[in-house]
């Protein structure tokens, strides 16, 4: 009876022991969980985390494809070849930019946009050009505008307040729309100054709309928003340019385009985006740059995002919390895979769950327009599918 | 039978003519390519491939839409050769 007693107790104390090892384990795998779940979401561009990479590919593979090029948007480009025989290139000469927008008005475009910031004079009988233009111009026509988002001292508000008064804004005719887009920042690394959506609005801003909302509204579309994340369009099947897009050289003076009949066929009746295409300043990074590093310039940015609103295309991407809740869900479900070990066959459940993740993001993408966090679920499946293996209590 | 001729030829010649038209009806706008300059009327298979780094622009006046035509990219640009970091000569 002793003996036995004796082995009862050693047999309990190495019970103790393997609890110990197992508690041990399961807090080694809790810990190294939590270090790569911080790493993910601060290290790895968050807050949309690690699937950026695969929510960018997707989206540049993914993503509507117009057959031809739309009839809806035209761009038009002051460029340096534009500005080439004048002494300075900014602010971007007022007197061509009236000029264009007088092409435009003459044109009989839907609506005229202006992507520039007017926020300093420059030259005085220019600055009058343009105000005289946009006071003439019969069609709606959009200012773009700054406001307490941009860096203190970044802009001059106040020039830009009066000059928007001494137009006429506001007016049924005349309105002004936000430039901003978002960029995601991170406090631990450099932002990869990617545009992925336009700028949210946050109740202390001046102008509520950004510049393609008031584009669409100017134009008489009932349309809104319906996601801050920008829903692009690839360029259309037939090889042509995904919006109709001019150098500003070409349609005034003695340009290739200038005749009132060429004009009239090419903007009228169009949203026509006045912006800049300068190799120094408003180019972007967007998710269709990802296989080239293109950059594309704001105002085509404008032009994606108007096109949205006309569509009514949305591209919808899970909250954080959501993505929280969701990288959660997985590693458990993962954990719970990696535990039972169907009959073993370890690799072949994470071969199976790798696929139907695959399968489950294309499908989400294609048909519902949701970006679906494959890496973020694909990381934190395998992360749980290995904890869940090797964090098994063996002692039995 | 000569009737029937007749009308083929003619069928055949306007199809050319109107395909060789609406073919031509590009005109380039923008070009940073040597043979093509503004103002010219070009077909598609008239481009061709170009060379690294360059571009046509031109707009389909049949279809009112514009579109580019591109070289491959340029060659990679070494480090340091972008604006604001220019080598020095020595470097």
């Amino acid at each position: 009876m002793k003996t036995s007693g004796f082995h009862e107790k050693l047999r309990w104390r190495y019970y103790k022991r393997e609890i110990l090892r197992r508690d041990l384990a399961s807090s080694f795998w809790a810990a190294i969980g939590i270090v790569f779940f911080v790493l993910s979401y601060n290290l790895v561009h968050t807050p949309d985390g690690p699937q950026h990479w695969s929510a960018d590919w997707i989206t540049s593979l993914l993503s509507a494809r117009h057959q031809s090029q739309d009839k809806r948007i035209a761009l038009v480009y002051i460029t340096s070849a534009t500005l080439q025989s004048l002494p300075y290139t900014e602010p971007v000469d007022r007197g061509i930019l009236a000029k264009v927008v007088t092409a435009a008005d003459q044109a009989g475009a839907k609506a005229i946009g202006l992507d520039f910031v007017f926020d300093r004079a420059s030259e005085p009988a220019k600055d009058a050009m343009l105000s005289a233009a946009i006071g003439k111009a019969r069609v709606p026509l959009v200012i773009g505008a700054l406001d307490a988002r941009s860096p203190p001292g970044s802009a001059n508000m106040n020039w830009q307040n009066d000059f928007l008064r001494s137009v006429g804004y506001p007016s049924s005719r005349l309105s002004a729309g936000h430039l901003y887009f978002d960029e995601r920042r991170n406090p631990y690394i450099i932002s990869d100054h990617v545009v992925r959506a336009i700028a949210p609005y946050d109740g202390s801003a001046a102008y509520r709309l950004s510049f393609a909302e008031a584009m669409a509204r100017a134009g008489g579309s009932p349309a809104a928003l319906k996601s801050s994340q920008i829903s692009w369009l690839l360029p259309p099947n037939d090889g042509t340019e995904t919006f109709l897009t001019l150098s500003a050289q070409n349609i005034i003076d003695r340009g290739l385009l200038a005749q009132a009949d060429t004009l009239k066929t090419l903007l009228g009746g169009r949203y026509v985006i006045i912006g800049g295409n300068f190799d120094d300043r408003d180019q972007h990074f967007t998710p269709l740059s990802i296989s080239n590093d293109a950059r594309y310039p704001g105002a085509s940015i404008h032009a994606q995002v108007l096109a949205q609103i006309l569509d009514g295309r949305a591209t919808y991407v899970p909250g954080r919390l959501a993505e929280i809740a969701i990288a959660a869900a997985v590693a458990v479900f993962g954990f719970w895979i990696g535990r039972k070990e169907i009959a073993n066959r370890y690799h072949r459940a994470a071969e199976f769950a790798a696929a139907l993740v695959l399968i489950l993001a294309t499908v989400l993408s294609f048909l519902a327009h949701f970006l679906f966090p494959f890496t973020l679920v694909f990381f934190w499946g395998m992360i749980g599918l290995v904890a869940g293996h090797y964090g098994r209590w063996k002692y039995t | 039978m000569y009737r029937h001729l007749q009308t083929l030829v003619v069928m055949t010649v306007a199809s050319i003519g109107l395909i060789g038209a609406a073919r031509a009806d590009m005109v380039v706008l923008e070009s940073t390519v040597s043979g093509f300059k503004a103002g010219d009327h070009v077909e598609a298979d008239s481009i061709g491939s170009l060379p690294p780094g360059t571009y046509i622009k031109v707009i389909d006046q049949a279809t009112n839409s514009t579109r580019t035509f591109r070289g491959p990219a340029a060659a990679d640009i070494p480090f340091g050769a972008v604006r604001g970091l220019k080598r020095k000569p020595n470097d």
